[in-house]
């Protein structure tokens, strides 16, 4: 192609984008057209290879490989793919369990200490798709402008601040609802922990039918809250302790609050982060109110989670370190990557081991010259 | 260590031992010129945002500066006609991944190693390269593609009536701008020497001037200084 035929490509595009822009109407619909929400996409449902039983419907697509803890802390993981329906099967835990973990935990006593404690830890609440709303009370399943999310996030703040913690509940919705929203909410997220906060919390809300988050705790009618933890990052699997704390925690205090831990691919901003995850509140046909009564028993299990990890320190410090492991596998896909330039940049082997030599030979010669100075009383000089 | 560190982090090291010298050499880079960049970008990501309107911003360490990296290769490029290639690299690449991120589901849960963040810069990376098949226009293409994207997804918001607030590399050298920049470069050197190794260097008919810029550094001029 010409550069003038480019050029004439490329000025059709603007005017394209433009056009789009000055018809309101024809834009919405073709913009709507293109934003592809998750009811739209339908569900995926979890069923055991064993007995064909359900384990799990969630909107979030699933993969082989994906893991999944369910409400009685059993590990599953996705085996098979058949459509919408994830094949998993029983697995013994890779990491410890619910049972068995060993982190901030703390009696009952211990939690009455923790509402005299000073110097909380900061907590960020943000949200990825703001615009998720629910359609019972919010009257439609997305509001560009915010949904009903954000009345969670605020009530999740709420009841935070009320138990002395200083919380950043951002409300900005991240528009438009589409697969670029993490990419933005990535800048909220690094602003929340510029600014300090040790917790963070994306709070989202699924797209299934309301029976698979109802539930009743203490009387009250609830939303379930699912956490989600990405696997994709060296961060993974640190997040993955806090949730299971959470939700040990959860399963003592408020049993029936938390569905389940679902490990799934992706990022979710958790890079940044070791105490940070993704809180699924009911879905998008529950009530918004049981969603703003679950985080606000939710907020407990925080309360409690940071009155154990003042309890025994050493144990957060602990689950806060980074994964060496994790790291490793960073350097070494680094060094591999690196390697395979190198090998591709030198043409052949012989031609690659010349290269290295030379360099080395070159860029270490002059400590080398040093130290020949050193030794000969600085001849040279 | 997010992957914006560990990518700066990498990059920092390469230069040092003297190991981007070519990828430098082709993007018209000293090594002084592009640590003085990395450290910019660094200081830059812990100060304030400038606001530009009322609900939009831009962050000095993710923004500003790669996109002052950006005209800066612009202006440095060899010819007027790499120049073109270079725009319309950035708008073509920065239009696939607007398509891409509206067609792709909305959670990041794809089958692949591949998350939005590192998605969108392959997007940016591949078509800059396709469309520039040069270092520079793809680093071009990568860092233009996400702030044109921002940009249209502005006008997007625009349409429908709805508002909200935005930081232009808002996540400093965490930032979408600036990990699609650096993927694309790495990208496109990639894809660049296994091309030319199994092309052969350019023969007759190519510019000298070219042919001595992709002979081996060291051979000719002294590397690394004839970039200022």
């Amino acid at each position: 192609m010409k550069a003038t035929h480019k050029r004439a490509v490329v000025l059709a595009l603007v005017i394209l984008l433009g056009a789009f822009a000055a018809g309101s109407k024809a834009a919405e619909n073709f913009f709507d057209l293109f934003n592809l929400s998750e009811s739209r996409d339908g569900y995926y449902t979890m069923k055991d290879l064993k007995d064909g039983s359900p384990v799990l419907r969630t909107a979030r697509i699933l993969h082989p490989g994906d893991e999944y803890i369910d409400e009685a802390n059993r590990y599953y993981r996705v085996v098979r793919l058949e459509e919408k329906t994830a094949w998993v099967e029983q697995v013994k835990s890779k990491g410890p369990l619910a049972g068995e973990i060993r982190g901030p935990l703390s009696t009952g006593g211990e939690m009455a200490a923790a509402g005299d404690q000073k110097g909380k830890p900061a907590v960020g609440i943000y949200h990825t798709h703001g615009a998720e709303s629910y359609v019972p009370s919010d009257g439609t399943d997305t509001i560009d402008q915010g949904g009903g999310i954000l009345q969670v996030g605020d009530t999740l703040a709420k009841a935070l601040e009320n138990k002395g913690f200083d919380v950043n509940h951002v409300r900005e919705p991240h528009t438009p609802h589409d697969a670029g929203a993490y990419q933005r909410s990535r800048r909220t997220a690094e602003k929340l922990l510029t600014q300090g906060d040790q917790i963070i919390f994306d709070m989202h809300r699924d797209a299934v039918p309301p029976e698979e988050y109802e539930e009743e705790v203490e009387g009250e009618e609830v939303t379930k809250i699912l956490l989600v933890v990405g696997q994709q990052n060296q961060n993974a699997d640190n997040n993955r302790n806090f949730a299971l704390k959470l939700k040990e925690i959860a399963d003592k205090e408020h049993p029936g609050l938390i569905k389940g831990i679902l490990g799934a691919q992706g990022n979710y901003n958790q890079d940044l982060t070791s105490q940070g995850i993704l809180l699924e509140v009911g879905a998008h046909e529950n009530e918004r109110e049981d969603a703003e009564n679950a985080v606000a028993l939710f907020a407990d299990v925080v309360e409690i989670y940071v009155a154990g990890s003042a309890a025994s320190p050493g144990e957060t410090a602990q689950s806060n370190r980074l994964s060496l492991g994790s790291v490793l596998k960073v350097f070494l896909l680094l060094a591999a990557v690196l390697l395979a330039y190198l090998l591709i940049a030198a043409g052949s082997l012989e031609e690659f081991k010349r290269k290295i030599s030379n360099f080395f030979r070159r860029e270490f010669a002059d400590l080398r010259n040093f130290n020949r100075r050193d030794r000969g009383g600085r001849k040279d000089e | 260590m997010p992957v914006g560190m560990i990518l700066l982090l990498g990059i920092s090291i390469l230069i040092f031992l003297g190991l981007a010298q070519r990828v430098l050499d082709r993007l018209g880079l000293t090594d002084r010129t592009a640590l003085l960049f990395i450290a910019a970008m660094l200081v830059g990501g812990f100060l304030p945002e400038i606001p530009l309107t009322g609900t939009l911003s831009i962050n000095i360490g993710g923004g500003l500066i790669p996109i002052a990296l950006v005209v800066y290769l612009f202006v440095k490029a060899g010819t007027a006609r790499e120049r073109t290639r270079a725009a319309v690299a950035m708008l073509a690449s920065a239009v696939v991944t607007y398509i891409v991120l509206k067609i792709f589901p909305l959670e990041p849960t794809y089958a692949f190693l591949v998350d939005p963040l590192y998605l969108v810069a392959l997007i940016a990376g591949v078509a800059g390269y396709l469309a520039g098949r040069s270092r520079r226009s793809a680093f071009i293409a990568g860092v233009g593609a996400i702030v044109l994207n921002d940009i249209f997804t502005r006008i997007e918001l625009f349409a429908r009536g709805a508002k909200s607030n935005l930081v232009i590399g808002g996540a400093g050298i965490f930032d979408a701008v600036l990990v699609s920049g650096l993927i694309a470069l790495g990208l496109a050197e990639l894809i660049g020497e296994i091309r030319e190794r199994l092309g052969g260097e350019p023969g007759e008919g190519y510019p000298e001037e070219l042919r001595e810029g992709l002979r081996e550094p060291g051979s000719g001029r002294h590397d690394g200084e004839e970039g200022e």
